[in-house]
């Protein structure tokens, strides 16, 4: 027996199990499924565009599939990096078990991450054609090896690219959503703790999901856009913003519906949650931040917005602002559910204190160096990918 | 067909087939025969003699003053090969540890920890005795009475 383990035990108020004095789902779980959602809400911008047409996301589409590759490139490292021992993750792929929700989607995970490097791949082709033409050094090595030595391009090849890129963004819809609504569906599995045991959350951490994305690229735009001394083009910053305000009211609604539909059912040991949330940490963490300042205050900026048709600057600058308390309300809502449904005691009478490290493998500073880490993998893709630069039409969606 | 669509459906049915491939040359042998385990695991774990434990009466047959001292006081139902190890084919095989670090072993079962049954005694080292080794006072095969006259003696 590790008896280290033991001198990690949580502080705790009332009556709960000596095990659950360990809380073994860390801040690294918590990071998990925010940058799923990342990767799911940044697809889902591409697809506007890629998929049903939407002119104003010409700009960023190419932009949000990068984002959303480096994010997903990143977000097996949470777990890998959780699990202390990396290399028995391929058991889950060697021998997967079909009735374990979680080696099944490693497959999914898989696919979604080879679907989405080829529709880069052929959303770029004609970029790759160029550079393996024109660049000089090592880009150009890099540029003839993802040709896989054809130069071709024509009306022929543009019409393959086109329908490919089509058929990937089309099936990279529901690939992107299940993996993340299969996050939420694990939590909404687990019958024993009253916080996670619900039908919406697979539903819920979709729709966050979708805005966290959106929210993320409106910010790494804007940041983006000020490194390159780059025009921002309004309309995309207009269409996002309108895509974040209808997504994040649904949001809040099923929020506010699942916890009210957990109050109301009032199942034994609903006092014990309605404490935690009216007087424990949760209040702040869950009322005051998830809810009030990274949902209602969103909410009403933007609604403002749209009432008043605010254009220009202060567009950008709402948007800007709007798109930050989302993000931050997204990353305490998965905090919320992954640590607040182990802070609740099984026993129903009580209460455990989890306070993140700071160091440490399961530390907070682990933590945001895996979640600040895709940037840095996006600064090296885009000197081979630049989203934009577009100048061909390989991912002209089609029109209806 | 243009040449790169072609190009790039050989490459992702050579990856699949690597992959496949893959999996099934690390899939270990056995593996499905019964269910979702290693088939062989079941003989293996059954024909293996390590570790190999004989019981408080194998040991009695040399040890037998520690045995009598053992068998009358607390820890009697905490058997031997519980901290010296599974006894296998001692004494042939050489000899059996004891224990050094007696904090390490003891708190194990008297740590003071959250759900811990109130009977057992538990104790947080620290508070209880600072840096001394359990032992000083407590002979793990009488932990009581503990060796006051002993300790007074020193």
């Amino acid at each position: 027996m590790d008896i280290h383990a033991l001198f990690h035990a949580s502080p705790f108020t009332g009556y709960v199990y000596p095990n659950e004095t360990v809380v073994p789902w860390s801040i690294l779980i918590v990071i998990y499924p925010y940058m799923t959602g990342l990767v799911a809400g940044a697809f889902t911008v591409s697809s506007l565009y890629h998929v049903f047409g939407i002119e104003r996301f010409k700009t960023v589409s190419r932009f949000a599939l990068i984002t959303a590759l480096c994010f997903m490139v990143f977000v097996p490292v949470t777990l890998l990096s959780h699990l202390g021992h990396p290399e028995r993750a391929f058991n889950a792929m060697i021998t997967p078990h079909t009735t374990s929700a979680m080696a099944v989607f490693g497959y999914v995970a898989a696919f979604y991450v080879c679907l989405l490097a080829l529709e880069i791949w052929f959303i770029f082709r004609e970029d790759i054609v160029a550079g393996a033409k024109a660049a000089s050094g090592w880009k150009r090595h890099i540029y003839r090896v993802l040709t896989l030595g054809s130069y071709e391009v024509n009306e022929t090849t543009r019409h393959y690219d086109h329908k490919w890129t089509m058929a990937l963004a089309i099936i990279g819809i529901p690939a992107a959503h299940g993996l993340h609504g299969y996050v939420g569906f694990l939590f909404g599995s687990v019958k024993a703790r009253e916080w996670w045991s619900s039908d919406l959350m697979p539903v819920i951490f979709l729709f966050s999901a979708v805005i966290s994305g959106v929210a993320v690229m409106i910010v790494l735009y804007a940041i983006v856009a000020r490194i390159r001394k780059m025009k921002i083009d309004e309309s995309a910053i207009k269409g996002l913003m309108l895509t974040l305000w209808a997504f994040l009211m649904f949001t809040v609604l099923l929020e506010l519906v699942e916890f009210g539909a957990m109050a109301y059912r009032a199942r034994e040991g609903t006092e014990v949650i309605m404490e935690y949330v009216s007087h424990g940490p949760m209040f702040w963490r869950f009322a005051v931040i998830q809810i009030g300042l990274g949902a209602f205050v969103p909410v009403i900026i933007m609604s403002l917005m749209v009432l008043r048709g605010t254009s220009g600057k202060a567009l950008l600058v709402g948007t800007l602002v709007s798109a930050v308390l989302v993000l931050i309300s997204v990353l305490f809502m998965r905090y919320n559910v992954v640590i607040g449904g182990q802070e609740i005691s099984k026993s129903m009478k009580g209460i455990v204190h989890y306070e993140p490290p700071l160091w440490g493998r399961e530390g907070l500073l682990v933590a945001g160096l895996i979640l600040m880490a895709p940037l840095g993998l996006y600064y090296l893709l885009t000197r081979i990918f630049d989203p934009w630069h577009i100048k061909t039409h390989a991912d002209d969606p089609v029109t209806y | 067909m243009p040449k790169h669509i072609v190009r790039i459906i050989i490459l992702i049915v050579t990856l699949l087939t690597v992959g496949l491939s893959a999996k099934a040359y690390f899939t270990v042998d056995t593996f499905y025969d019964y269910g979702h385990y290693r088939g062989a695991a079941v003989t293996d774990i059954a024909t293996s003699h390590e570790p190999r434990y004989r019981g408080p009466d194998y040991c009695k047959m040399c040890h037998i003053d520690q045995h009598a001292v053992w068998s009358t006081h607390g820890h009697k139902t905490n058997k031997c090969e519980a901290c010296h190890g599974p006894a296998g084919q001692h004494p042939v095989t050489g000899k059996l540890p004891i224990p050094q670090d007696s904090v390490k072993l003891c708190t194990q079962c008297h740590q003071k920890i959250t759900g811990r049954p109130a009977k057992q005694p538990q104790v947080v080292p620290a508070e209880h005795a600072g840096t001394m080794a359990c032992i000083y006072c407590h002979d793990p095969h009488k932990p009581r009475p503990i060796r006051i006259k002993e300790v007074a003696a020193k």
